[in-house]
């Protein structure tokens, strides 16, 4: 007896359909002048923050969306390495579980200014887990990690090497509700892009 | 009950009417604002529809290469020919992992096999997680948008349905308050859940990747945090390379939302250590369709919406008219290629205006398909008899000149005689939210040959779009 896949693929070879010759190809458009503005722009339209940085003092420059003072005993997942993970966020096995978080700050590789989404891989089930169950999400990139458009994304993303991976845009949101916006559907009810850039880039890039 | 019946009940409410035409509206609004900030955007459309009538032409193909790929990386992938097929294999997968809880997302797949009902009757519990189509769930209504499922709702329904379904305060109708009772709810499910069921946006032949996107992070939680995913995909979904994906990436939110790009898009590729991933690809009439050349492009369709929102038709008729899993110019497409007698009202529901074809990202010629689909059920005979015989009676006429002459003369004649309400009482039902014109005392021929003496007359040479002012 023929199998489904032999029926559907015999199925799809017997009414292959030959389409007029075609050109395909679409030049990427280039990184615009005000790149920093538009990228911005983006992010806050999708209900997030971008903020600058210089990777010296970061952690005590930007707006935190949560006390990280020890005493408000804050749970937090963090993957960078100047920020320790705390409470329910720990990733040590004594607590593998968790249904709660407040603070989740995780290394993204790439932003799109076009989109104002950020390319991220987690590392680990327990970060992918920690990005969708705390209250507020931070995502931190560094140095070149702009992009203009998602084409040039997918041409330093190799997809066959990841084996999950999300472009995230500003915090979880939903209008199912007579279309009213609502942040926090499911997942971090805010969301910051943090650039970390060197002293000297610090300030915004003038168009010339 | 037909696409008529139900339109005139929902027009019936006229504050719900002129509501969710403005709001469909206003998203049609919001998508012209977002391609306006793409100078490539018509580009961008034309490089879908290239890509897209690609992949069709190797659908054999790119499928064996994302079989490879997929199974490579870990994932099991099966093959549904049918609806029961699909179902069947979904549930089997379940119930051999003793599977009573499942998380799903969107998925028109889904809505289109049956499969809640389905695994309903084999004693699991099947939860819908995107807010809409957990509302529309708790109603037992289907969706009535491929993307907002519950825009045929007032906030003061959906707050008596979460009274009703998950004790919320009497009368309370605020969006913020509603959604954080629902996300209370969920997130309990999200977390006692044994399995995600899930759609797929675009299938990657070239690495065996799914993408899904979503704005509520419920795909995302569905599939993070139980051990079993389960992704439901038409043979139409795939795309040949990664590459490809941000054309498609960058059209899709902005034609379906108005945003740049969805809150969440996730590429999965195989089995995470302790999971597992089961893909299955199901044909439920595509195959069928891609031998149409006349219909064959709308499985280009990536589902964002765009063309129903700009529908005249489906944004004062609602989508529950339509009678079918998925409303407006696509649907109506879809469903009459699924079953022509069942849908033969839907290609009529369509004022040919064009816009869907205006506004679809893949560039899917919908009026034109939709007037064929009239062409097909009336050579098929899948017609009211009552419009057979006058489209016969039509044809007849227009083909012989000189018989339409002699009609036209006395019908005329006949027609100015005639009380004006009998002769609308002859004309329904095209007259019951419309008057008849006033019949002419000399036919439209006549007209024209007088016009023309009299602007030869009077020295006019008849302009053509003469707004230039030249001097």
């Amino acid at each position: 007896m023929k199998t489904a896949r032999d029926t559907i693929l015999a199925a799809l070879t017997a009414t292959r359909p030959v389409f007029p010759a075609r050109t395909r190809g679409l030049p990427a458009p280039p990184m615009p002048a005000d790149a920093t503005a538009i990228l911005r722009a983006r992010i806050e339209a999708a209900g997030g923050r971008l903020q600058l940085a210089s990777r010296r003092d970061w952690l005590t420059r930007i707006d935190w969306p949560v006390d990280l003072t020890p005493a408000r005993s804050a749970s937090i997942y963090s993957a960078r390495p100047e920020l320790a993970s705390r409470g329910a966020g720990d990733p040590d096995p004594a607590e593998p579980d968790f249904d709660q978080l407040d603070l989740c700050v995780l290394c993204g590789e790439l932003a799109v200014v076009e989109s104002g989404a950020v390319w991220q891989v987690p590392r680990t089930s327990h970060e992918r887990r920690a990005a969708l169950l705390a209250e507020h999400l931070v995502v931190v990139i560094e140095g070149d990690a702009l992009v203009a458009t998602l084409h040039q994304a997918y041409e330093r993303i190799d997809l066959a090497a990841v084996g999950f991976g999300w472009f995230l845009c500003g915090p979880s949101k939903t209008a199912d509700i007579e279309q009213a916006l609502v942040l926090g559907a499911h997942g971090p009810r805010s969301m910051s892009l943090v650039w970390l850039r060197d002293e000297a880039a610090e300030d915004e890039p003038r168009p010339t | 009950m037909g696409h008529v019946s139900r339109a005139r009940e929902f027009v019936a409410d006229a504050e719900r009417t002129t509501w969710h035409d403005r709001a469909l509206w206003f998203v049609r609004a919001k998508r012209d604002a977002a391609a306006d900030l793409v100078p490539d955007w018509e580009a961008l459309r034309s490089e879908a529809s290239a890509i897209k009538r690609e992949a069709l032409e190797r659908l054999p193909e790119l499928w064996i290469e994302f079989e490879d790929q997929a199974i490579r990386a870990g994932a099991v992938v099966h093959w549904a020919r049918d609806a029961q097929e699909h179902n069947a294999i979904v549930a089997r997968l379940l119930t051999e992992r003793r599977v009573t809880r499942v998380v799903k997302s969107k998925s028109m797949l889904t809505e289109e096999c049956g499969l809640n009902p389905h695994l309903e009757s084999l004693g699991i519990e099947v939860v819908d997680t995107d807010l809409g189509e957990r509302i529309v769930q708790l109603r037992g209504e289907p969706p009535s948008h491929i993307v907002m499922p519950a825009i045929h709702l007032r906030r003061g329904e959906i707050g008596e349905t979460f009274e009703r379904t998950m004790g919320a305060p009497n009368g309370l109708d605020d969006p913020d308050a509603l959604t954080a009772i629902a996300r209370r709810d969920l997130r309990a499910r999200f977390l006692a859940a044994q399995a995600g069921i899930t759609g797929v946006n675009f299938a990657v032949a070239e690495t065996g990747s799914l993408v899904v996107v979503s704005n509520e992070g419920n795909v995302d939680l569905g599939t993070a945090l139980p051990p079993l995913h389960i992704a439901c995909v038409g043979l139409e979904k795939i795309v040949p390379a990664q590459r490809d994906l941000a054309v498609f990436l960058r059209l899709l939110a902005r034609s379906a939302t108005g945003q740049a790009i969805s809150a969440y898009t996730s590429h999965f590729r195989g089995r995470a250590a302790g999971r597992e991933l089961h893909i299955v690809v199901v044909d439920n009439g595509r195959s069928r369709l891609l031998a149409e050349p006349d219909f064959r492009e709308a499985l280009a369709c990536i589902r964002c919406g765009a063309c129903l929102n700009t529908c005249p038709v489906y944004r004062r008729s609602g989508g529950h008219s339509y009678e079918a899993v998925i409303p407006g110019p696509i649907g109506s497409v879809l469903e009459t290629a699924r079953d022509p007698v069942a849908h033969a009202e839907l290609p009529h529901a369509c004022t040919l205006c064009g816009s869907c074809s205006e506004v679809c990202p893949v560039r899917i010629p919908l009026h034109q398909q939709l007037l064929a689909w009239r062409g097909v059920l009336a050579r098929k005979g899948i017609h009211p008899q009552r419009r057979r015989l006058a489209l016969r009676l039509a044809a007849g006429l227009l083909a012989r000149p000189g018989l339409l002459r002699i009609f036209d003369h006395f019908g005329r004649r006949v027609a100015r005689a005639l009380p004006s309400a009998l002769l609308e009482g002859l004309a329904r039902p095209w007259t019951r939210e419309r008057a008849l014109p006033v019949i002419p005392a000399e036919s439209f021929r006549t007209q024209w040959k007088q016009r023309a003496r009299t602007s030869n007359a009077s020295g006019d040479v008849p302009s053509s779009g003469g707004d230039e002012a030249r001097t």
